[in-house]
């Protein structure tokens, strides 16, 4: 018996000493790994760290929240999709053909080193991008841009573009100007920036692929325009565990998805904000049918459309983060039309009279690549793949379980049709440019459709006041051919603290970036 | 004793190199390609190309190996492909995040399960089956699902702990502790079934023996017969699975490094495996395997002092 009791107590003493060592961590340790949220400083997270930190590389959406700190844009967004001053206060247009463009700095703008900016140095810094292969390089190749005086920069297209100003925003990112010290050694923009930003990255504080940390920028020129003593961008892959470290204080921001959205529904500590951002759907890309032939074909593309049952797709995808949709082009951007949404209503019976009319009555084949690293993606391929099979349509899918591959994939030519994760959005221009025209990098096979390029054209050389008609009659023309296999506009969801404020959607479907944003 | 270190060290040679073969091949075979992952969609093939010779990527899989051995032979273990940072950096600033969590699960594991071990070797039966259940549901239960249930619980609900991220012993030895409480106890959980259920059979086994009996009737306490003499007679089984368990934990750390957005090694392998940054995945994969053999050392060295028929032999 006493042996039984000594026995008890030495167990429940070293039980109780392996337990009590934590619990003196316990008291004052609540948010207090890496800084927690205060007023003064702001954490957000991301599901993945930046390729680079080079503005010229960089991906836009949200992750021009790795870029935006430390680097100002030439120009800006405003509230009503207008474009505003950045870095430049005055810009236009010179002549009536949308080729020469003309910018003209603030003065006295100094670089993060203290350097003074100068024309001859933003100059440097748009060739730079436009040798890149960056998401804004395509936009400016062959344009030409030279510096007049020590503050006016002007920018030659070799053809009409009336999308410049928006090329120069931090959305676009070909704006976000790179110092001459940055440029002489590029290698170093993957790991430290070089910009003109309110704020710099600290090396120091910042650890590769976890966290980033941007702390004030002494030399930039609007101090009052610096919200925080310091911007933390943590790499938080799980969005569950994202979830835990904004509800318990940790973080102040966070993207978001259905089902961490979902699971914060009503939440009075947790705000959601979203807004449908970008089209998801198939890219039809061999529609001069190269692999497969019947894709050239409008009316094999225009029975792809009626087949499938974008509401069922899209409620089962997205919830209530989607919305049915019928064109490459998003509510609230200039292409979009309610009338292009009654054009391919769900209609399998007349998706197969359009195929056997096409000599497709017994079915086709249609290879297909994805990224399977996008799980709303992976569930809108196969939903698709099910409802195409309805109609004697087979998708032939290949999963890619990084971006690396399924780049590869998609430039590898040997699949007639891709999704693009997370999707596009943005004006009709780009979406037009990247997307069906020759040379587009959506347009791997180099596709052409004589009544597009007409009509895009026409919206390049339009004047600001007839740019909607232009751009709506653009998307006409790549929903009545069927340029694409549309199914849903997706929300971009952001989840963030109340004590957060300036998060806004802006009409062309960007979220303003974190330096825009206060704390109460 | 000497000898068995010796030829420890010398067989750890061979070993390190078939690990870092094995991993350079398997990483080769993942699809993707860290040249498109860097350039995008809009490289030209000149840039594409260009950037492949570069990071020697149009060698064949053999010489790529080959270059990186002679590297790896001069003290070089390469720079990370995406972020420029040299490999020996990426490992030695993420090591103590990683060996924090593992060592400290292991230190957890041991304890609490040598003494639900050894509680329930000496009590009924009832004690032994509520042990065998536990060990069940410890292995079980999937170290993702505990992770983040004990975040939302005790981090979330409770607000004893952070939810995520990591704090360096040197900025705070309190904010460290902290930070290690939740990650430790998800990785341990596993760990404690099965050593308690180990302790337990051993010192089963070990307290039928006749010399038990003689100790007991020669009039020694049973907390001695117990832990001084019967748990360290068990103790061989015991420093082998904890020895074991330690090396699972570093495969365990992968998981729990990413729900609690630990900047350790198991973070940053499955983002540099996904983007193909092979000298990030064989840095690591060579850290793990000397982990490994540090290890099975120490494990070694244990039985050595544990049984002197070993020091002699």
């Amino acid at each position: 018996m006493k042996s039984q009791v000594t026995l008890r107590r030495t167990a429940v003493l070293g039980l109780a000493i392996a337990a009590a060592l934590p619990l003196t961590a316990c008291a004052g340790s609540h948010g207090s790994a890496n800084g927690g949220s205060q007023s003064d400083t702001i954490t957000m997270s991301m599901p993945s760290a930046p390729i680079s930190l080079n503005p010229s590389t960089s991906a836009t959406g949200l992750y021009i929240n790795y870029i935006t700190p430390a680097y100002a844009s030439l120009l800006d967004e405003g509230q009503n999709g207008q474009i505003i001053a950045g870095l430049a206060d005055k810009w236009g247009y010179v002549g009536s053909d949308n080729e020469a463009f003309q910018l003209t700095l603030r003065t006295g703008l100094k670089w993060a080193d203290g350097a003074p900016i100068t024309a001859t140095d933003v100059v440097a810094s748009l060739e730079y991008f436009a040798k890149g292969s960056g998401p804004s390089s395509p936009y400016l190749h062959g344009m030409t841009f030279t510096a007049q005086g020590a503050g006016t920069v002007v920018i030659k297209s070799p053809s009409p573009d009336p999308m410049i100003p928006d090329l120069l925003t931090p959305y676009y990112l070909a704006g976000a100007i790179i110092s001459p010290a940055g440029l002489k050694n590029p290698a170093s923009l993957a790991n430290s920036t070089d910009g003109a930003g309110p704020y710099v990255y600290d090396a120091a504080q910042s650890v590769p692929n976890d966290q980033y940390v941007y702390t004030p920028d002494k030399y930039y020129y609007d101090q009052a325009a610096i919200h925080f003593k310091s911007i933390t961008v943590k790499v938080i892959p799980d969005y569950d565990s994202a979830l835990e470290a904004l509800k318990s204080g940790q973080i102040d921001f966070m993207p978001g998805n259905l089902d961490v959205a979902s699971a914060v529904q009503g939440s009075s500590s947790v705000t959601v904000l979203s807004a449908p951002t970008l089209w998801a759907g198939l890219y039809l890309l061999d529609r001069d049918g190269t692999v497969v032939p019947a894709l050239k074909d409008p009316r094999v593309r225009q029975a792809l459309n009626f087949a499938i049952n974008r509401q069922a797709i899209t409620s089962a995808v997205y919830g209530k983060y989607g919305t049915p949709l019928s064109q490459p082009a998003v509510p609230g951007t200039d292409g979009y039309s309610s009338g292009a949404e009654n054009v391919y209503t769900y209609d399998p019976a007349k998706a197969r009279q359009l195929l056997a009319q096409a000599g497709y009555g017994k079915g086709l084949t249609i290879p297909v690549n994805y990224g399977s690293f996008d799980p709303d993606n992976t569930k809108l391929v196969q939903a698709v793949q099910a409802e195409l099979a309805q109609v004697g349509v087979t998708l032939q899918l290949k999963a890619d379980s990084n971006f690396g591959a399924w780049v590869s994939d998609y430039v590898s030519k040997k699949f007639a049709a891709t999704i693009l994760s997370p999707g596009a959005g943005g004006s009709e221009f780009f979406i037009a440019d990247s997307t069906f025209m020759p040379g587009g990098i959506m347009n791997v096979f180099g596709a052409t459709d004589s009544q597009l390029t007409a009509a895009f054209n026409a919206l390049s050389a339009a004047s600001q006041a007839q740019q909607a008609t232009a751009a709506q009659q653009v998307n006409d023309v790549a929903v009545q051919d069927a340029l694409a296999l549309p199914v849903s506009a997706s929300s971009t969801i952001v989840m963030y603290s109340p004590s957060l404020h300036g998060e806004q959607f802006l009409p062309g479907g960007n979220l303003t970036p974190v330096t825009a944003w206060t704390s109460a | 004793m000497l000898r068995i270190i010796t030829r420890r060290l010398l067989l750890s040679v061979p070993l390190v190199l078939v690990v870092s073969g094995i991993t350079f091949v398997l990483e080769s075979l993942v699809p993707g390609d860290p040249a498109r992952s860097l350039l995008g969609v809009n490289a030209t093939p000149q840039q594409y190309t260009a950037l492949r010779d570069a990071l020697h990527l149009n060698e064949p899989v053999i010489q790529q190996y080959w270059l990186y051995l002679e590297n790896v032979f001069r003290g070089n273990l390469g720079t990370s492909i995406f972020t420029d940072q040299p490999v020996s950096q990426v490992v030695t600033s993420r090591l103590p995040v990683t060996l924090s969590l593992v060592i400290g699960a292991t230190v957890v594991a041991a304890v609490v399960g040598t003494l639900l071990g050894v509680y329930s070797a000496t009590r009924g039966r009832l004690s032994r089956r509520v042990v065998d259940v536990l060990s069940l549901v410890g292995n079980a239960l999937p170290g993702f699902w505990v992770a983040l249930a004990l975040s939302a619980i005790f981090a979330v609900n409770l607000g004893w702990f952070p939810a995520t991220g990591y704090t360096s012993f040197t900025q705070s030895p309190q904010a460290w502790l902290s930070s290690l409480v939740l990650p430790v106890v998800a990785l341990a959980i596993g760990g404690v079934a099965l050593i308690a259920k180990v302790t337990r059979d051993a010192m089963l086994a070990t307290l039928q023996l006749d010399y038990i009996r003689t100790l007991r009737a020669s009039g020694v306490s049973p907390r001695s017969v117990i832990w001084r003499h019967a748990l360290r007679n068990s103790s061989l089984a015991l420093v082998t699975t904890i020895g074991l368990t330690m090396i699972s934990f570093l495969a365990g750390a992968v998981i729990i490094e990413n729900v609690f957005d630990l900047p350790g090694l198991g973070n940053i392998v499955v983002t540099a495996t996904n983007e193909h940054d092979i000298p990030v995945v064989q840095g690591i994969a060579l850290t793990f395997a000397v982990i490994v053999i540090v290890v099975n050392l120490l494990v070694d060295i244990a039985y050595g002092l544990l049984n002197p028929k070993v020091r002699s032999s």
